[in-house]
């Protein structure tokens, strides 16, 4: 594994200017509050959190797709953050992005095969075009007739699996999967990892997988992040998180999962502060968890926590809360 | 006591002009204060099944080709509508799966609640209020009084979810069929609904037809499961025997296809 990350975030911070009143100025909202994260080359990491927390902002600020407000962004050592989309534009090959609906990722007036020929037709690469579609069909299990099909007439896993062809297509370095098999049934879920973990070996490919769903991000992540609000407050290898989840929030996502056992005491009520999250618009001051947290002590209302390390140098394993 | 029978239930689906059966065969009951999920692959026929229970179903393109439906010794399936229109909401409550969609996105939280009890009862403003006020705080939602001011789009997922839930025991039903009703939540809001709905059960005695798609819940919840694979119920067991000793093929691959936490691949 090479030194440099592939991609790396240093203080990252976006803002969307948000409820503006008819005089004065819009109110800021953080999507993303100083996120400093490094995805290491052939790694995958797992990004989780609730809905609303920021997941989908941080991948598209990786990708560029959205500009962050401030703070900068590197992509294999070269600080991206403030290129043109001219100059982007060869760099976007190599970095690809899977949806969460397959469905409406593909034209839906366009057959299959026209479907997987833009990124080629995009980049000037039509030499050996065919072949280069029929490999992928291979790779991702998918046989020939379905090239003239559209879109509709395939089902959920067998869209996923061209929308995964054709961000591959182009042999990326990095692949940003948010929310990739979230919408499909549990077995074609497990179906759809396996294909994507089967073609990271192959393609010597670098993820950033975005979810939700805890019982996921395990399967596939070599390292996770867990975002609350904007912000990362747990970082370490998914080993150690799942074995030893630190941050009381990561405690309260693992806990709320239903677990698929019999347990004679499963009505036993889950013990939960039924707080709502607090409004993003007006954040209180401290921790932005302390409204919600079983631990919460007088010092989180009033001075928000960094990330620090509790693990080794060997392994680390940051946390932003007081009390951990 | 038995609130809900389904016996030997059809569904034809319209292709052309001629009705297909895709629903076959499915039988079940639901108890007073008992929880019977229905499990399956989406397309499997759960959500159609359900809509079937209130013939909510457009009949151009569904037809109840067979069987019968019995609640409370009431025939479901023959009574003139304007009669079922009366078991709608009073009886039998329901709450979906998108509570954004369910609701009315420009009348208040407020209007659709008083709406829903001026329908099915002949009370002044003032009491139906009174009444939406008290439900809104029975499905612990903060602050009843603003809520019931604001619109849709001003209350978080977890919020209109309780709003819907709200919405389906105000006629104080016996039975609620819940279709999906946690999915498009996070799993930590999942928890809070689902523990909610364990506590109503409990104070109202309720019935409750679920409808999911995820294992976990079913485990959490469910006293009797049924799963559904194309069409048909290939397992009816209660909820231990079922995750201890799956009887069908299909059940057994359901179970072992959900990825569970601290398991490996």
């Amino acid at each position: 594994m090479n030194d440099t990350p592939l991609v790396e975030l240093r203080d990252v911070s976006q803002i969307f200017w948000v409820e503006k009143p008819w005089i004065g100025k819009a109110k800021p909202l953080y999507a993303l509050r100083n996120v400093n994260l490094q995805i290491p080359k052939g790694s995958t990491v797992g990004l989780v959190g609730e809905s609303g927390c920021g997941k989908s902002t941080l991948g598209k600020v990786i990708l560029q797709l959205t500009p962050q407000a401030s703070g900068s962004v590197f992509f294999a050592g070269q600080d991206i953050s403030h290129w043109s989309q001219k100059k982007m534009r060869p760099l976007r090959r190599h970095m690809q992005m899977i949806f969460q609906d397959p469905y409406s990722s593909l034209h839906p007036k366009r057959t299959i095969l026209q479907n997987l020929q833009e990124p080629f037709l995009i980049h000037n690469e039509t030499e050996n075009m065919e072949e280069k579609i029929y490999q992928l069909l291979q790779d991702v299990g998918l046989d020939r007739e379905t090239l003239h099909r559209y879109p509709h007439e395939l089902s959920g896993g067998q869209c996923q699996r061209v929308c995964i062809a054709r961000a591959v297509s182009l042999r990326p370095d990095f692949i940003v999967a948010d929310e990739s098999v979230s919408a499909l049934d549990v077995s074609i879920r497990g179906q759809i990892l396996h294909l994507l973990l089967e073609l990271k070996t192959k393609y010597q490919l670098t993820y950033l997988f975005i979810s939700h769903d805890l019982a996921v991000i395990e399967v596939v992540s070599d390292l996770v992040a867990v975002m609350y609000l904007g912000q990362i407050v747990e970082w370490t290898s998914a080993k150690q998180l799942f074995a030893n989840p630190l941050h009381p929030y990561t405690q309260l996502l693992l806990e709320a999962i239903p677990i698929p056992i019999f347990r004679p005491d499963r009505r036993k009520r889950h013990q939960f502060i039924e707080a709502e999250l607090p409004d993003p618009v007006r954040m209180p001051p401290g921790c932005p968890f302390a409204a919600r947290c079983s631990k919460v002590q007088p010092r989180c209302r009033e001075m928000a926590p960094t990330l620090r390390n509790l693990g080794t140098s060997e392994t680390p394993h940051y946390v932003a809360c007081h009390e951990a | 006591m038995t609130l809900l029978t389904v016996e030997g239930l059809q569904l034809s689906l319209r292709e052309g002009d001629r009705f297909t059966p895709f629903v076959e065969d499915v039988s079940f009951s639901v108890e007073k204060g008992k929880t019977v999920a229905l499990v399956g692959e989406s397309g499997c026929g759960k959500s159609i099944t359900c809509l079937s229970m209130l013939r909510l179903l457009n009949p151009e393109a569904v037809q109840i080709s067979g069987g019968s439906i019995q609640f409370e010794g009431q025939d479901l399936l023959h009574l003139p509508l304007s009669q079922l229109r009366h078991i709608r909401g009073n009886s039998i409550g329901m709450v979906f799966q998108d509570p954004l969609s369910s609701l009315n996105p420009v009348f208040s939280i407020g209007n659709q609640l008083v709406e829903a009890i001026q329908n099915h009862r002949s009370v002044s403003y003032a009491e139906a209020k009174e009444k939406a006020l008290h439900m809104l705080a029975s499905v612990r939602v903060s602050r009843p009084e603003l809520r019931f001011t604001e619109y849709p789009y001003q209350l978080s997922g977890g919020m209109r979810q309780r709003v819907m839930i709200a919405m389906a025991l105000l006629g104080e039903p016996k039975l609620l069929i819940a279709d999906e009703p946690t999915t498009a939540l996070d799993v930590t809001i999942q928890a809070q609904i689902l523990s909610l709905l364990i506590e109503l059960q409990e104070e109202m005695n309720l019935g409750i037809l679920l409808v999911t798609h995820d294992l976990g819940v079913v485990a959490e919840f469910a006293d009797e499961v049924l799963v559904m694979h194309t069409g048909r119920i290939v397992e009816r067991a209660p909820v231990q025997a079922l995750f201890e000793n799956p009887q069908h093929a299909y059940t057994k691959k359901l179970l072992a296809s959900v990825l569970k936490l601290g398991g490996t691949q």
